[in-house]
């Protein structure tokens, strides 16, 4: 039987490791110190496994095929190495993968399998500051959050619920943490890239710290683009996390908004039931 | 016309390795892309066929680096970021410069 550690949800933004000084250098090291902090419960958690809640920006998926939900299978996880984070071959963890995917599956959820699934930055940039030594072994689970049909939010909270039972009931790995990351404003590939939004930013953090799943589950896709930024699509990720953890509060270790990153980043760590 | 196409051409020159993309112009690396589509070898791989029908519009988009015309076409926002990327074009900018 497995059980679930240690959660948290965070920012992906990859010049996170590409502009590590600036102008806003006092928000940018205390980004830093949040993964300092984070990267430490994390190793107190002692997981034997890291699930990743991430997306893909056309990296690994494009229109030809591109499945709501994908989890990642391989024994090795390719990284697409950008924002200087290095082309690496990750250990992924079959076992767990397969599991979870099975589960899921019977549990309602038409997750896709990938043997061989590529990550983008999504996953090597937070990976890059979480677990530098590249120590742990990743399940990727991909959820769209730029091409529409988009799942509501409220779908992406259910499925961290069936996720959870299915690390319950799992046997290949008994301590298993989780990530979710993305968000929160940015703006990308459009004209107003480099807009950061600290209102909406704040208050989606202030719903989440709380645990307002009502308020979370009703947020729209107009609301979020028109807010946060076609980049917002991204929070779906966050509950994931949410739902996995038992939607019972979260503690927020940052949030800056940094116009050398583009986006308003944040880490949180959330409470697991 | 065929913005799928379009896209799809966008998405393999953005994510093909340095040295599929050399040349680094997107001319080039299109034109080479698009004989690539048309292999013989690749025929006798269906998983492998990669299907480009484009107009030459499109082409031109491609061709001329032209990142903001991709935008005003409806090409995905992240697709351009990539492309942009890729061949170290800075979209932000030409999008100021075509009053975008």
């Amino acid at each position: 039987m497995g059980e679930l550690v240690w959660a948290a949800c965070v920012s992906h933004a990859g010049g996170q490791l590409r502009v590590r000084h600036g102008e806003q250098q006092d928000r940018m090291d205390r980004v830093y110190a949040a993964w300092d902090a984070l990267r430490a419960t994390l190793q107190e958690a002692e997981p034997d496994a890291l699930v990743m809640i991430g997306t893909d920006h056309f990296q690994t998926f494009s229109y030809d095929l591109m499945p709501v939900f994908t989890i990642g299978r391989g024994a090795e996880l390719q990284t697409w190495g950008e924002f200087g984070s290095g082309i690496k071959r990750l250990r992924g963890m079959p076992e767990l993968a397969d599991a979870l995917h099975v589960d899921l599956v019977h549990s309602g959820f038409d997750v896709a399998g990938s043997a061989d699934m590529r990550l983008d930055h999504a996953y090597s940039c937070p990976l890059a500051l979480l677990t530098p030594d590249d120590s742990l072994p990743v399940v990727p689970l991909s959820v769209v959050a730029f091409v529409p049909p988009l799942p509501p939010l409220a779908r992406c909270r259910a499925l961290g619920i069936s996720l959870r039972t299915a690390i319950e009931r799992q046997e290949s790995a008994g301590r298993v943490a989780i990530v979710g990351t993305g968000g929160i404003s940015h703006w990308v590939g459009v004209p107003e890239t480099g807009r950061i939004n600290p209102e909406f930013d704040r208050h989606f953090l202030e719903l989440f710290e709380r645990s307002d799943v009502a308020a979370l589950d009703s947020l729209d896709d107009a609301t979020l683009i028109r807010e946060a930024g076609p980049g917002a699509g991204e929070l779906r990720s966050w509950l994931v996390v949410l739902g996995a953890a038992g939607s019972i509060g979260a503690r927020r270790l940052a949030y800056e908004p940094v116009d050398a990153w583009i986006t308003g980043t944040s880490l949180v760590e959330v409470a697991v039931t | 016309m065929s913005l799928l196409d379009l896209q799809r051409a966008i998405y393999h020159l953005s994510t093909a390795g340095e040295q599929a993309r050399r040349p680094t112009d997107p001319a080039a690396a299109l034109t080479r892309l698009i004989e690539l589509s048309r292999s013989e070898v690749l025929a006798d791989l269906p998983a492998f066929q990669l299907r480009l029908e484009l107009e030459p519009h499109e082409a031109e988009l491609v061709e001329h680096g032209d990142v903001a015309g991709m935008y005003r076409y409806g090409v995905h926002p992240n697709l351009v970021r990539n492309f942009a990327g890729a061949f170290r074009i800075d979209y932000l900018a030409r999008y100021r410069e075509a009053g975008l």
